[in-house]
């Protein structure tokens, strides 16, 4: 069969599976937006329940505050509280009192229709007589401060606040005439009391009906209810709903009369956002609301389908005669880059993509370039790289700028010992292989550090820490590295080579470095050439891993290391303290003999400084008893073995001159 | 015009009957001595014209009228002590209008304008406190303490009392001057044809300045 063909088959085949694969994600999606909505009117349902309680309390704050500014209010409804401080406060019991107090107050002819028009309100004293209740006709008498509500806003003089859910059917809210007839269900009750001087004087009382609440908070196809705490519900959500939302504080779903519903619950709190007194449950049928969205969709969606699969046949045909040319010219351009050569592009004309396959082609185009970079990259730098440091290389391309900058960085130097001796006893290729597993293992932790292998001379391994990918713990890093690199070689086992390590940190020039190809990204300077020189010093100490003093101080508590010596090492003019890398940090705690050995070390060290010869005696002896392979307390108590019989000159500081 | 009105006509009528009690009272009665500190804003001040008076029994009221005079723009006295049912006079000594009023639950009243030379009398049938004002001049206030019975006092210049004619029982004793918040108080233990001594009660007169309204509940001033 010709491409043609295969082209017609296979486009008519992909716009069948397209349009399936639109129905199938547009049902998705549908199904999706269905949830989303849900989950959104949901959020707005709880949130209106909760805005609507908070503004019926701040109304029921305005009325009670305008009411208060009233003398004639203010003085009948406090005027026993001050009563009672003189011992004269009667109202007790005095049904004639109370109902003159009341006169008072319908007297006083205020318009509290605004607090009633939706439900009750009623006006009661600092002890919760109530005073005047808003009825037809109105009425008084009875104990408010039998309502947790009531009781709650008198005995908060702070925010005279309080709020309940209950039945309308409650017998104290019917005794004191705070429910209507034609009001079922649950109930919200507000209460504010008024404070002066930090005691209540009166308290303003609305009872609403659960539904008023609601009324707002019903959005799209949600349904909103109440539930007070003895599972009493008001409201239009199924009780299966109810019962699967009130199980946990997250949007759930639940079966009811074979239909999937969403139901979310959440606390109704009072108007202090404090006291919880009830919950709201939200729910939505979301079966329902899935069936409308779909069937308008549905026939539009098969009259498409059905004329994108006429369309993609008719212009299948055409499509896959001028396609077959730019898709030849990418299976050229294919085997090219197959064949190595990255320089293979497409012909893509100037301007917007033609189509598809001329967009196939920029984008293989693209493709290319990125190859091209990161195999530039590569080559610049030819050497191991981890992947994160390519990627970092790529989104800054200044960092592999030619030239140099001078930052401080780490750098670490390895050699292999005996590695010589090795290499004339066994075969080549069997040396290759050892060299060879030995450098891929050592590179790799070295980049899993974050650090730059730099160089392979022989045998040794030179690497730095810090560029180009910036690293503030450079130090840190290399020495961790080199811990790294010495488990590496006591891996490798069985051969019988070791490694000695070398690391300084300090100011030196990183970049790119030589001309054209031979172009190389390194560090150069006298940093690098004193980490070199340290490598070789652990020569005479017979250690593995020796740090600068400026690479100890800069690794910081990343290591466990001890002081050594400070030496002038072979051609080099000033003195500089090594440190011996023990282990990473915690190390020494892990290691009694080590520990000790190093107290004594430290000791010996101290006293040799201090022209204490035999005393360091002592101690490097107590060091190699804690433990017999310290080599440089070995190396010391032989030197300080040597000033107890021929001291030095006078004015000696301690500093070793090492012999080249 | 009030409801209880007539019911004050008639305890009015009974007083000169009950002026006779405190006789027959003779020795099953109690007294109770003490003093009174007042400081004012912590120091010590002029302890006499301290009101002291009992609750928990009642007694009918006496007979006389005390006067609430307005003289110098002042109520004198500022702070009167009356017993339930009796009645007070308010003449006006000024040369000028008053309108003597209250808006206080235990007895609303508004006497209207009268002039010099003229008195208007209101009965105050139940025990409470009764906040006076004039609608003309915002300065003037006084209280009248309408108390449940007849024993109450006002301290000598040492702060000393002596409430004497008291029943047997227990009851709360209060100290108050109208430059004070709140009374003071203490509880009594009175036995018959004895005398309690040394009750000594404590008050401050620091009164956080409570500004009132007209009878219209209008600040003074506006139009």
């Amino acid at each position: 069969m010709k491409i043609r063909g295969k082209l017609l088959l296979a486009l008519s085949a992909l716009a069948l599976l397209a349009v399936a694969g639109m129905a199938a994600g547009g049902y998705a999606v549908l199904h999706a937006r269905a949830e989303a909505q849900a989950r959104e009117s949901f959020a707005a349902s709880l949130a209106i329940v909760d805005r609507a309680l908070v503004a019926r309390y701040r109304l029921l704050t305005q009325i009670a505050n305008l009411s208060y500014v009233d003398p004639v209010i203010r003085s009948v409804t406090g005027g026993a509280t001050d009563a009672a401080d003189f011992g004269l406060d009667t109202t007790e019991g005095d049904a004639e009192n109370l109902r003159e107090l009341h006169q008072n107050l319908v007297d006083a002819s205020w318009d509290w229709s605004a607090a009633s028009s939706e439900g009750t309100f009623a006006i009661a004293d600092y002890k919760g007589r109530v005073l005047y209740a808003h009825a037809a006709p109105s009425r008084w008498g009875g104990d408010a401060s039998v309502l947790p509500a009531v009781a709650q806003a008198l005995g908060d003089p702070r925010q005279g606040t309080g709020t309940m859910l209950a039945r309308a059917a409650d017998e104290r809210l019917r005794a004191l005439g705070l429910v209507s007839d034609d009001m079922g269900g649950l109930v919200v009750v507000l209460a504010r009391a008024e404070v002066l001087r930090g005691r209540p004087r009166a308290v303003f009382i609305q009872v609403l009906p659960a539904e008023r609440l609601l009324a707002d908070a019903a959005l799209g196809r949600a349904r909103v209810s109440l539930v007070a705490d003895d599972g009493e519900a008001d409201g239009a959500v199924p009780p299966a709903a109810i019962e699967a939302a009130r199980a946990r504080m997250a949007v759930v779903s639940a079966r009811v009369d074979g239909s999937t519903w969403l139901a979310q619950s959440a606390p109704l709190h009072g108007p202090d956002r404090e006291r919880r007194i009830g919950t709201v449950v939200v729910a939505q049928d979301l079966d329902a609301a899935l069936a409308e969205m779909t069937r308008p969709a549905l026939l539009p969606l098969a009259l498409v389908a059905l004329a994108l699969l006429g369309l993609a046949v008719l212009g299948a045909s055409m499509l896959a005669r001028r396609m077959t040319r730019p898709i030849e010219a990418l299976d050229v351009a294919a085997r090219l880059v197959a064949g190595g050569d990255l320089g293979a592009a497409v012909p893509a004309p100037a301007g917007a993509p033609r189509d598809e396959i001329d967009g196939l082609g920029r984008s293989f185009n693209t493709m290319l370039e990125g190859l091209r970079e990161r195999e530039r990259v590569k080559t610049t730098f030819k050497k191991y790289l981890a992947p994160d440091v390519v990627d970092y290389l790529l989104a800054h391309p200044e960092a592999q700028e030619l030239g140099g900058t001078r930052r401080e960085l780490t750098v670490m130097f390895s050699d292999l010992v005996h590695f010589t001796s090795l290499a004339e006893a066994r075969a080549p290729e069997e040396v290759v292989t050892i060299l060879n597993r030995y450098f891929t293992r050592v590179s790799e932790r070295i980049a899993a550090r974050g650090g730059t292998v730099d160089k392979y001379i022989g045998d040794a391994v030179m690497a730095f820490f810090g560029a180009p990918v910036p690293r503030q713990d450079h130090a840190a890093r290399a020495c961790l590295a080199a811990l790294d690199h010495l488990a590496v070689v006591d891996e490798l086992g069985g051969e019988p080579i070791a490694v000695r390590i070398g690391i300084n940190t300090g100011e030196m020039i990183v970049g790119n470095i030589g001309g054209g190809a031979a172009q190389d990204y390194t560090v150069i300077g006298d940093a690098v050439n004193l980490a070199q020189r340290v490598e070789g010093a652990n020569r005479e100490y017979g250690t593995r891993l020796l740090v600068t003093d400026a690479a100890r101080l800069a690794a910081g508590s990343a290591i466990d290391a001890r002081e050594l010596d400070r030496v002038i090492l072979p051609g080099r003019a000033r003195a500089v303290v090594l440190h011996e890398v023990l282990g990473p940090a915690g190390f020494l705690d892990g290691s009694p003999p080590h520990r000790e050995s190093a107290q004594h070390y430290a000791e010996g060290l101290e006293a040799l400084r201090a022209r204490g010869f035999l005393a360091a005696v002592t101690a490097f002896d107590a060091a190699l008893a804690a433990r017999p392979d310290d080599g440089p307390a070995r190396v010391l108590r032989a030197r300080a073995e040597r000033f107890a019989t021929t001291p030095p000159p006078e004015g000696w500081d301690g500093t070793h001159r090492m012999a080249k | 015009m009030h409801p209880l009105l007539p019911l004050a006509l008639v305890a009015l009528a009974a007083a000169p009957a009950l002026a006779q009690a405190p006789a027959q009272a003779g020795t099953g009665t109690g007294t109770v001595r003490g003093r009174v500190r007042v400081t004012a804003e912590g120091k010590p001040a002029d302890a006499a014209g301290v009101l002291v008076y009992v609750t928990g029994f009642e007694e009918p009221p006496p007979g006389d009228i005390p006067e609430l005079r307005q003289r110098g723009r002042q109520f004198q006295p500022a702070l009167l002590a009356i017993t339930a049912g009796q009645s007070v006079a308010f003449p006006n000594g000024d040369a000028f209008f008053h309108n003597v009023f209250s808006l206080s639950p235990a007895r609303r009243f508004d006497l209207g304008q009268f002039r010099e030379g003229e008195s208007k009398v209101k009965v105050f049938p139940r025990p409470g406190i009764v906040e006076v004002y004039c609608n003309i001049h915002p300065d003037m206030a006084a209280t009248i303490l309408v108390l449940p019975n007849r024993r109450h006092a006002t301290t000598g210049p040492d702060g000393s009392f002596v409430l004497e004619g008291l029943p047997p029982g227990t009851f709360t004793l209060f100290a108050y001057h109208r430059l004070a918040d709140r009374p003071a108080k203490i509880e009594v233990t009175v036995e018959p044809g004895k005398t309690l001594e040394g009750i000594e009660l404590e008050i401050d007169e620091r009164r956080t300045p409570t500004p009132h309204r007209n009878k219209y509940g209008d600040s003074y001033g506006r139009p």
